[in-house]
């Protein structure tokens, strides 16, 4: 299928599908109360609708595969020694450190590439500073609900959908005809965590889809009682819509997907993808894009097809079998070779939007991917040769020239040194006074700036933790020189 | 074989859940729990109507992936409409009675002999495994063939307690093999099996290479104890002093095996941890395992889980209430959760797929495949593969969420599941409910052949002689726990008169001969196109 044929296709049945099931806005703005202060957004529709792959590194990864320039003395001060290599300039023989200070073959090499082609910055300082944690659970919840106040707040994608769906008069049109408009890779995520005293239109729910686009949406056996089973549920619905809403949730987008997979899985045929520029590094001997293989290629292959095949998918989030950053253990070569793996499968994503054509013609530089995690981690090699929790994290954010500011893209911002006592464990980064850096829930306020949102501090703040709220990341600030003229 | 064979049919009934034993020597004594979360009565469940205890009778039994058929737990003999309890107004306190009450040695022994297979008497085995995946396909086995008793209690609460945060072994690490699995499991049976107390098996199981591999270095691991067994997110401060007094331990590589050695250079200074002072690695498990918040946090993790659909407020009263009652061991928590009047009356939350599969299987009678527990746990290619519907067993390092992932992908493979492999499959059930006659198989089959065909005798005898109206509700009895609307009677009457399944005679509709079982089938497709079909239901 073509894809004009595919977003045609998948137009028609949305807008049958996609009827108000529930909620009336009247509903929605009514309890609105325990959710993030949405009557306070000031709200301009942005000319171009974003649409953001959301990358989440379960687990906490090093910055280091982004950063070392401080690794001189990390090393000189570590319990464990560092790899040789990892002290030394690629150019010399068996060294690791990229001119720019990224770590060459836990995805240096690629991070180079696509800061020179300028589909890449890399911020290296998203430091912690109000209500620091190094635990797990609330590093993760403040990172994807968008908010200190983890225990009452809804998913960053979730409150994205509210602000959205409050302002659609101002969308070119209703967010609730929108094909597919959130989206998981991950089954459930807390990027969509509800509030259950916050209801959305079902439509506007996030679904989740298999990284394969397999359909297990679909029902063998007693095809010919189909229909009139169907009806007889329907019937005894009123009752399940609001007693059982998680499964008639599902229910509802399992009818929805069975139709619909299908037809994106015939987007992931490897003749769908571009072609590339002659010599690039990732075509295939036909010219076309050729995507690694490796752990995270399914996912991420699958988001980018989907953002580009319908442009009505706003927010992708991704994780799941992107865990396993946790690397408290033998992390150097572990930790080495999952950071490749990631990096030049983002960067074949990246090109696969770049010169992908949509069936309208229209630019695939709205769309954004965006990956972090947790946490950053100790720099210090412990005894069982792996980084302790940290707090310093770098912010990888790729693509999506068209709604960015000048200038936001190519650059590495941000300026680190170690801290701590020499030979103990708790050794980490932090910004150099004077050294730009955020909060993590900057990402999420950055986020609804995209969408409009001209005031994202009244989402991020709360009213115990952080009343004035966290401002978007200032993505014009200068680039950092080389660390290697 | 022959002469075992009325002992055997005695033990297949309580494999269903219904028949339980009589209060004997050495049985626990349980918990008495006040207040909020204080046990539901017999005399409050005998006032309950026969479609509510038998609700009740699928949420208790169901939870522990159990059920009991409507023809085991019901006098059917008179019809639909003349419900009769089988076991009186004692249900609660016989199973109660029965998960205190060991299994002797040779009623054991048989069960794990019917399982795997007992080459030396030549007698095959009930079920096939995949023998890299045993460790986490056999306890679920055990739990459903185990009848009611306090070995089946155990391993359904070391099952449960092991797939979450607390005691998951978190197989998905590179550090974690399957023999950890089987560690962790096996010593948590034995410490249930021992009644050990809470404090104590926490204890153990913190100083244990296991622990170790799931939590890597002195900081993961003490962090993470902090965390985990006292619910402290916010004590960063107290966790490199609690790493300094475990830094004599460490993990080696892969290449080394991943071996918790010593390095010889134990702390010796006291360190300040959570306002006590510990010097050793065992001081600080020790500390974590005696701290007053130990108590509260294990109840809240298990009270998080069982009740998911109730209000934050609900759920606070319901762990004050269990943790004012002392409880002491885990079984305490548990039997305090499962009989109180909150969660069989007043609590709804979505199935999980072993609860609602396996509780449906025993409901429907369902013959299981020999490799069920294979297809659960570690065929991708199954349809009822958990792990495609996000919940995994024994694998996350976090152990599975609080509540049954329900988004549209994971439950699309729930239902899928359900459906096809149970629901649809109409020749693994149509001869355990009674919806046709079986053949009489001779004395030389299983024990489990043999009961399978006297309760085919009976039903059948029973089933193909009820009205319409009262076979349809033993189907929805069955399939749904709850006696089908008059729209819906309607309405599956019509159906299945347009697919030859029903006639008219003289004015009254019937089910052709030989139809029971499509129209059964029939039935159970539309009961598991329900939302409530994956959920248990409150009462009130």
């Amino acid at each position: 299928m073509k894809r004009r044929t595919f977003v045609k296709s998948i137009g028609a049945l949305g807008v049958t599908a996609s009827l108000p099931l529930v909620f009336s806005s009247e509903s929605l703005i009514r309890k609105a109360s325990a959710a993030p202060a949405l009557g306070d957004v000031s709200f301009v529709a942005p000319p171009v609708m974003p649409q953001i792959i959301n990358v989440f590194l379960y687990g906490g990864p090093s910055e280091l595969a982004g950063n070392l320039t401080n690794i001189e003395d990390i090393n000189g001060n570590s319990q464990n020694p560092y790899p040789e290599g990892l002290l030394r300039p690629s150019t010399e023989e068996g060294g690791k450190i990229t001119r720019n200070g990224l770590w060459s073959d836990a995805g240096g090499t690629a991070m180079e590439a696509m800061l020179a082609s300028g589909d890449m910055s890399i911020y290296r300082t998203v430091n912690r500073r109000k209500k620091n944690t190094r635990a797990h659970r609330p590093s993760i919840f403040s990172c994807l609900t968008g908010s200190l106040d983890i225990d009452n707040s809804p998913g960053m994608g979730t409150t994205l959908a509210a602000i959205l769906y409050k302002n659609q008069e101002q969308l070119s049109r209703p967010l609730e005809e929108y094909i597919l408009p959130f989206v998981s890779f991950e089954g459930e995520s807390t990027a969509f965590l509800r509030n259950p005293n916050y209801p959305l239109p079902l439509d506007l729910q996030a679904v989740s889809l298999d990284r394969r686009f397999r359909n297990p949406y679909s029902r063998n056996g007693h095809d010919r009682f189909d229909e009139v089973l169907e009806n007889l549920v329907s019937q005894m619905n009123a009752q399940s819509r609001s007693r059982f809403s998680k499964v008639f949730h599902g229910f509802e987008t399992r009818r929805k997907l069975e139709a619909l997979v299908d037809r994106f899985s015939e987007q992931l045929d490897d003749d769908a993808l571009p072609l590339l520029p002659a010599g690039d590094v990732d075509a295939r001997s036909d010219g076309r894009l050729r995507y690694p293989v490796n752990r995270y290629t399914s996912r991420i292959r699958a988001a980018a097809t989907l953002a580009i095949a319908n442009p009505e998918t706003l927010f992708i989030s991704v994780g799941g079998g992107i865990g396993g950053w946790d690397d408290h253990d033998s992390a150097i070569d572990r930790y080495t070779a999952r950071m490749e793996e990631l990096m030049v499968t983002l960067r074949a994503a990246v090109k696969h939007i770049k010169y992908a054509s949509r069936p309208d013609g229209g630019s695939t530089g709205n769309i954004i991917i965006n990956v972090f995690g947790d946490f950053g981690r100790n720099v210090n090699l412990n005894n069982s040769l792996g980084w302790d929790h940290g707090n310093n994290q770098n912010f990888y954010t790729l693509g999506g020239s068209d709604i960015r500011p000048a200038g936001a893209l190519g650059k590495i911002v941000g300026r680190t040194e170690r801290y701590g006592d020499s030979k103990q464990n708790r050794q980490y980064t932090r910004p150099v006074e004077g050294s730009y850096e955020f909060e993590p829930v900057a990402i999420a306020a950055t986020m609804y700036a995209y969408f409009g949102v001209q005031n994202p501090e009244v989402l991020t703040g709360d009213t115990e933790y952080y009343p004035q709220g966290v401002s978007k990341i200032d993505e014009t600030r200068p680039g950092e020189d080389p660390m290697f003229s | 074989m022959k002469k075992m064979l009325p002992f055997l049919i005695v033990l297949s009934v309580l494999t269903a859940g219904c028949g339980v034993n009589l209060p004997g020597q050495g049985d626990q004594e349980d918990l008495v729990i006040s207040g909020f979360a204080e046990p539901l009565s017999g005399e409050e469940y005998s006032r309950l109507d026969s479609e509510q205890q038998y609700q009740v009778a699928d949420k208790l039994l169901g939870s522990m992936y159990k059920g009991v058929a409507v023809a085991d737990f019901f006098d059917i003999s008179q019809g639909m409409d003349e419900l009769s309890l089988k076991e009186g107004h004692d249900f609660l306190s016989s199973v109660r009675t029965a998960l205190s009450r060991p299994l002797d040695s040779a009623t054991l022994d048989y069960y794990n002999k019917q399982i795997q297979g007992d080459p030396g008497a030549g007698t095959g085995a009930r079920f096939t495994f995949t023998p890299d995946e045993l460790p986490k396909q056999l306890p679920l086995a055990r739990i459903y063939q185990y009848p009611l008793s306090k070995d089946l209690f155990d391993h359904w609460v070391a099952w449960h307690l092991t797939n979450t945060i607390l005691f998951s072994p978190a197989e998905e690490l590179d550090s974690v093999n399957i023999n950890d699995v089987q560690k962790v499991y096996a010593n948590l049976v034995d410490d249930l099996r021992n009644n050990k107390s809470i404090r104590d098996i926490i204890k153990r199981h913190q100083d244990t290479q296991e622990n170790w591999r799931r939590f890597r270095s002195p900081e993961d691991n003490t962090r993470e104890m902090i965390e985990i067994y006292l619910g402290l997110f916010d004590r960063d401060e107290d966790v490199p002093r609690a790493s300094l007094a475990c830094k004599e331990w460490y993990l080696t590589g892969k290449e080394q095996g991943y071996e918790r050695v010593r390095s010889g250079e134990p702390n010796t200074d006291p360190q300040l941890v959570l306002d006590s002072y510990v010097t050793s690695c065992e001081e600080f498990y020790e500390l974590i395992a005696q701290h007053p918040l130990l108590i509260d946090r294990v109840t809240t993790v298990l009270v998080e889980y069982f009740f998911s659909g109730r209000s934050n407020s609900d759920r606070s009263k319901l762990v004050a209430s269990i943790v004012a009652s002392e409880p002491v061991t885990f079984q305490d928590i548990f039997k305090g959760i499962l009989f109180s009047r909150e969660y069989l009356l007043n609590t709804e939350r979505p199935k999980s797929f072993e609860e609602n599969f396996l509780g449906t299987a025993r409901r429907m009678a369902w013959s299981a495949p020999e490799n069920l527990f294979q297809q659960m746990i570690s065929s991708s290619w199954s349809k009822i593969y958990m792990k495609a519907m996000n919940w995994p067993a024994m694998s996350l390092k976090l152990g599975r969420l609080f509540g049954v992932p329900m988004d549209s992908l994971s439950f699309a493979h729930y239902h899928k599941g359900y459906r096809e492999v149970l629901i649809m499959a109409m020749n693994r059930w149509k001869e355990g409910m009674g919806l046709v006659p079986m053949d009489d198989p001779g004395e030389e089959v299983t024990a489990e052949e043999r009961a399978l065909y006297k309760k085919n005798k009976e039903r059948y005898s029973i089933v193909e002689k009820m009205p319409l109206g009262e076979y349809m509700d033993y189907l929805f009895l069955t399939g749904a726990t709850r006696f089908p609307t008059a729209l819906e009677k309607e309405m599956l009457t019509g159906i299945g008169i347009d697919a030859y399944y029903l006639r008219e005679i003289e004015g009254e509709i019937m089910v052709r001969e030989g139809f029971h079982d499509k129209f059964g089938r029939l039935v159970f497709d539309y009961i598991s196109r329900l939302p409530e079909a994956y959920y248990f239901k409150a009462i009130n």
